[in-house]
């Protein structure tokens, strides 16, 4: 598939723009030369650039800075962006442009899209079609639409001998969560000899197969190839662990020894989980040992990372799990009663071992939860957020969220709980606490922002396979590791 | 074969040395060069800061053996970020053995440490990926990363591509962690090992 990495240039620098509004612009540290070469340097060979100063304002400031990309690279550019008159169109395509991208003109001025035709070439014309429900193309910065549908716009367009066309479907655009494939499908069918170009939402790697196999051989990739939406969400199961023993009723049949954790482990390390969470329960005075001791059998079983965390209180506690094997270790009690060990730990240790695990109560009837600690059984009183907010500025790696209201009850996820706290973090969060069917985990990441969904019963149970939630995440376009 | 597994006080060598037993073999944990020319592969599991790590090399006297090596080299997460010339983390001087400067990986909008499992997509063939597919994921923990060059074979998107895996003559790095990897990681350490 080609792939089109797109960059959207404002007087001549790299931008992003939030949902298409220009006063909340985000400029990238790099030039757009620089980004133009590296593109290069990876492999890609053409380029889509939005003009965004000739969308708005109908004159382009970036003319210059694309000359550049052009006398500087070898890559095929398309460029887009208020282009409307045949002397911008001739402008761009005299400059050594591939090809032109043209939006409202194709609606309100069909004729000039026939006579550039007719005088660079079918080739050098690309149409965009940005579509929002299936009545209506939506043009002008997508502030207008105009009642056609997407077919009956394809005909027009194919009969003045427009070849290529660029559909972009604008709720999936910069949503990150993959493009609309059967769209895709269904106009690739009804008209094969247009070559259709995507937009919207394409990210993953996984994306571009299922548009390769509707019969689309070419996407825009934007957002996604900025942000690195790459980035797996986690699934990670959790196991209790009292005496060596895993709690919580274990039903598989299938396992010698189901209260094993290592043995466990084991299994959960083949179904795909892409990470484990041991939390050892017991209460003895040689805990340290026995913490360690458990990190050192699971490091040597599997290949995935895990952390390990109940009752850790001190540097040395930390020291003796990491030091046995454990990538990560949780930490919750001690976080409130001895805030500095976060600090003085994530500073030894590196943030990305230490987790913050809290479990939060909500104060009824309000938009506002306290800190639970020592197993539910001591209000702290304290302010979740300002919490959270302090445990970052220590250095903590990651929030484990749990929740006191939801735990246990498999209804799903605190999405008002997880919302708000993926608002105000900028570290990881683990959604945990609620898990009870499939559709909790995809809510727990969709709706709630976490990065990661944490479960121990469904999966303890055999209620679900940690590959099933993957398939139903993968299905519904969260990107995961398959 | 012999199998050094480079000890400098930071890294976490038990994750690679335990990966490694579970593919049969069994790597040797060394703190100084001493005998560094009597194995066929040499693994530097990096974790921790670059500053420290650098310190420790000097400290332990590893400059001049690692540059001179002519069998295989993994640098593993840091260890890849130290083949080059500079990081900008506490403004370290690397090996020096590929050109240019990690940097720190922006965080607005992004989280930092870039940590999880992400795609690593090839540029061109490699033996290390021999018999994994392109575009498997690979576990990562970094805040820091090095920019596409010459000898980049893989790539990985974060806030801006960068290189998730090198290749210089007989110096391989990956920033992510093929001991933390499942199924592939082994597989990629399997193929280190055979070259």
């Amino acid at each position: 598939m080609n792939i089109i990495p797109a960059i959207d240039l404002m007087e001549g620098r790299c931008v992003r723009l939030k949902k298409g509004d220009f006063g909340q612009a985000t400029f990238y540290p790099q030039t757009p030369i620089d980004m133009a070469k590296r593109l290069q340097k990876m492999g890609y060979e053409w380029l889509h650039i939005i003009d965004l100063d000739g969308a708005r304002e109908g004159k382009s400031k970036n003319q210059q800075t694309i000359r550049e990309i052009l006398s500087q690279t070898t890559l095929n550019i398309q460029v887009g962006g208020g282009i409307r008159r045949l002397e911008d169109i001739s402008i761009f395509l005299q400059m050594g442009v591939a090809r032109v991208i043209l939006g409202s003109v194709a609606l309100k001025a069909p004729e000039v899209i026939q006579e550039a035709i007719h005088r660079f070439g079918t080739n050098r014309i690309v149409v965009s079609m940005d579509i929002r429900d299936d009545q209506a193309i939506w043009i002008s910065g997508w502030q207008e639409g105009i009642k056609i549908t997407p077919p009956e716009f394809t005909r027009k367009m194919q009969k003045i001998g427009v070849h290529t066309i660029l559909c972009t479907a604008i709720e999936c655009d910069g949503m990150m969560q993959g493009p609309d494939v059967s769209l895709y499908k269904k106009l690739a069918m009804e008209f094969p000899q247009i070559d259709w170009i995507a937009a919207g939402g394409v990210g993953s790697f996984a994306d571009r197969k299922k548009l390769e196999s509707a019969g689309v051989h070419s996407a825009v990739m934007g957002k996604a190839f900025y942000e690195g939406s790459n980035l797996a969400k986690r699934i990670i199961p959790c196991l209790d662990v009292n005496q060596g023993r895993v709690v919580k009723g274990i039903q598989f049949t299938d396992l010698c020894d189901a209260g094993d954790p290592v043995e466990l482990a084991r299994r959960y390390d083949a179904e795909g989980a892409d990470e484990l969470v041991f939390l050892d329960i017991t209460a003895t005075s040689d805990k340290r040992a026995m913490v360690a001791d458990l990190a050192r059998h699971v490091a040597q079983t599997i290949s995935i990372p895990f952390t390990i965390g109940g009752g850790i209180k001190s540097m040395e506690d930390i020291q003796a799990a990491l030091g046995a094997g454990a990538d990560k270790i949780s930490i919750e009690s001690a976080a409130v009663l001895n805030p500095e060990l976060i600090s003085e730990a994530s500073r030894y240790f590196g943030s990305q071992a230490i987790v913050i695990s809290v479990s939060p109560k909500r104060v009824l009837g309000q938009l506002k939860w306290e800190v639970i600690i020592k197993g539910g059984r001591e209000n702290t009183g304290r302010d979740l957020w300002e919490f959270l907010k302090e445990m970052q500025a220590r250095g903590a790696g990651e929030i484990l969220l749990n929740s006191i209201d939801e735990d246990g009850k498999e209804k799903g996820y605190d999405l008002e709980l997880l919302r708000a706290a993926s608002d105000i973090l900028t570290i990881p969060l683990i959604a945990s606490s609620g898990a009870g069917e499939l559709e909790h985990f995809y809510e727990g990441i969709v709706k709630g922002g976490a990065d990661a969904v944490l479960a121990a019963s469904v999966f303890h149970s055999g209620k679900f396979h940690v590959a099933d939630v993957k398939h139903y995440l993968d299905e519904r376009r969260v990107n995961v590791r398959l | 074969m012999k199998i050094a597994l480079i000890d400098y006080g930071g890294g976490n060598v038990m994750s690679v040395k335990n990966a490694l037993l579970r593919i049969g073999q069994s790597p040797q944990i060394i703190r100084s060069p001493e005998n560094l020319f009597q194995f066929d592969k040499v693994i530097f599991p990096g974790q921790g800061a670059a500053g420290q790590a650098m310190k420790a090399l000097i400290e332990r006297e590893f400059i001049n053996p690692l540059q001179y090596l002519t069998v295989p080299f993994l640098g593993i997460c840091l260890g890849l970020q130290l083949l080059f010339e500079r990081s900008e983390e506490n403004e370290t001087e690397g090996l020096g053995l590929v050109q240019g400067c990690t940097k720190r990986l922006t965080s607005e909008p992004l989280k930092i440490p870039h940590m999880g499992w992400n795609a690593v997509k090839y540029l061109g063939k490699n033996p290390l990926f021999e018999g994994i597919p392109d575009e498997s994921y690979f576990y990562f923990v970094h805040s820091f990363a090095a920019p596409i060059i010459e000898e980049t074979c893989g790539i990985t998107f974060y806030d801006t591509p960068f290189s998730s895996a090198i290749q210089k003559n007989n110096f391989f790095g990956v920033q992510f962690h093929p001991e933390k990897s499942g199924e592939v990681g082994l597989r990629l350490l399997n193929n280190f090992l055979q070259l």
